[in-house]
């Protein structure tokens, strides 16, 4: 079939010749003759008045919108897409994260953590994630228990829980009513660093008896420990890089867990009551 | 359909859906925004429409038309305008040569004798005439049977001489 050939083209009237006369030879004027074949005439009406539709123009414009949908189409599908992997890859990342938090904290797989990490590294228990850039930047990692009597002597004896490499400048505060130390100073590099240690509790981490969780910013860095069923210590160092907070919170854990005593330190350069 | 194409599927059938929209919105302009829309959704489909056969096709592309024009009136975009003859619009007021107005007279003559059919006769003329629709693809598309349809069209096209005739000579007396 040839392209368009049921749009008949329009008699030009403006010719000097007749227009044809329809089979039958009814015009619509005058009377209609005997034999004229009403079938003819609405074929040739229908043609007629087919022949008068724009159809190219029709055509025009519906491939112009089924493009131009089309596109759009393909843009939706590329949104859609595109959403549909990030939100797969932020579950599967989050997915990832709690396995790999769950194989760290099973109980064949955290003995003691932080003494199991490499002598070299710069990081921790932290190693693998991004300070300051990772919201749920939380570590946790099983420490070890202490008995209820030496829960309560720690509770007892909180101004012993500071750390052997506390720069000796820094002042040390000794809150004897609230069961907290705190030690505030600069280190040998001028920068002003801080150390609170306190008795709590509760956590803001959920943590299992035995269990330490540590978070950090890079800047900041808390510990949360469980020594014993409802009894945790918080250690709070401000302004020390992680690995050194690492260190110092690691020498107290031992010092606790193997009941050693403390190191003869030079670092409380001063203690004062804070009743005072 | 073999050698199927977009522009094989249009020049075959647009005339037949621009009619089947036509029946229904009796407007040249909403019959023609209806037509754009169903070769708009034959291009965006023609993946699947290049599996049907070329009845499957056409009856596609039929109600296709047919909803959308339904559509198209149920929403008011196009008022249904039913006593007005076939392309009754298109009537200019121009002064125009004695052939095209004779030609003018006999269009009009035959849309109104069409328009004082009933219903379904209406149908069946401006299926077979315009769409070009055979009485088998009718009876499809109507689910009237093909003796009804064969009845009717025979009847229809009584009637139609009838009213031209009758219109003729009321034309002679004046």
């Amino acid at each position: 079939m040839k392209k368009y050939d049921h749009i008949r083209p329009v008699t030009d009237n403006t010719a000097a010749e007749p227009a044809p006369v329809p089979p039958g030879g009814y015009t619509g004027v005058g009377p209609l003759p005997e034999d004229a074949e009403i079938d003819c005439i609405l074929k040739l009406t229908a043609d007629e008045l087919t022949a008068e539709v724009d159809f190219a123009g029709i055509r025009e414009r519906a491939l112009k919108s089924a493009k131009a949908a089309k596109a759009k189409r393909g843009k939706l599908r590329r949104a859609v897409s595109y959403g549909l992997f990030a939100a797969a890859s932020v579950f599967f990342g989050f997915a990832l994260f709690t396995v790999l938090g769950k194989i760290h904290t099973a109980p064949h797989g955290n003995v003691d953590v932080l003494n199991t990490q490499p002598a070299d590294t710069d990081e921790g228990i932290f190693r693998g994630m991004t300070p300051g850039t990772d919201p749920n930047f939380v570590r946790r990692t099983t420490v070890g228990t202490v008995s209820e009597e030496e829960a309560e002597e720690i509770v007892n004896s909180v101004s012993e829980l500071l750390p052997d490499a506390l720069p000796n400048s820094m002042t040390t505060l000794v809150d004897q009513g609230s069961s907290r130390v705190c030690a505030s100073g600069v280190d040998d590099e001028g920068t002003e660093v801080s150390y609170v240690c306190s008795i709590e509790n509760s956590s803001p981490i959920a943590l299992a008896v035995g269990q330490v969780g540590a978070m950090t910013d890079g800047e900041d860095t808390t510990y949360y420990w469980q020594v014993a069923d409802g009894q945790f210590i918080s250690m709070h160092f401000i302004g020390f890089e992680v690995k050194d907070a690492d260190s110092m919170f690691e020498s107290i854990a031992k010092r606790i867990t193997e009941g050693e005593a403390p190191a003869e330190t030079t670092a409380p350069a001063e203690t004062a009551d804070s009743a005072n | 359909m073999s050698d199927l194409s977009f522009d094989n599927i249009y020049s075959e059938y647009s005339r037949l859906v621009y009619w089947a929209a036509y029946r229904v919105v009796a407007q040249k302009e909403a019959a023609e925004d209806i037509t754009q829309q169903v070769f708009e959704r034959a291009y965006l489909n023609m993946d699947k429409l290049s599996e049907l056969a070329d009845a499957q096709l056409k009856s596609w592309l039929y109600r296709v038309a047919t909803n959308l024009a339904l559509d198209s009136v149920r929403k008011g975009k196009h008022e249904l305008l039913s006593d007005e003859p076939v392309g009754a619009e298109i009537a200019d007021t121009d002064p125009l040569p004695e052939a095209e107005l004779i030609k003018k007279q006999r269009q009009e003559a035959v849309q109104r004798a069409i328009q004082q059919l009933d219903e379904t006769s209406r149908t069946i003329i401006m299926l077979h005439y315009f769409s070009e629709m055979t009485v088998n693809e009718i009876a499809a598309q109507t689910g009237i049977s093909q003796g009804t349809i064969k009845s009717r069209l025979v009847r229809a096209r009584n009637i139609i001489k009838e009213l031209l005739t009758a219109e003729a000579d009321g034309n002679e007396e004046i």
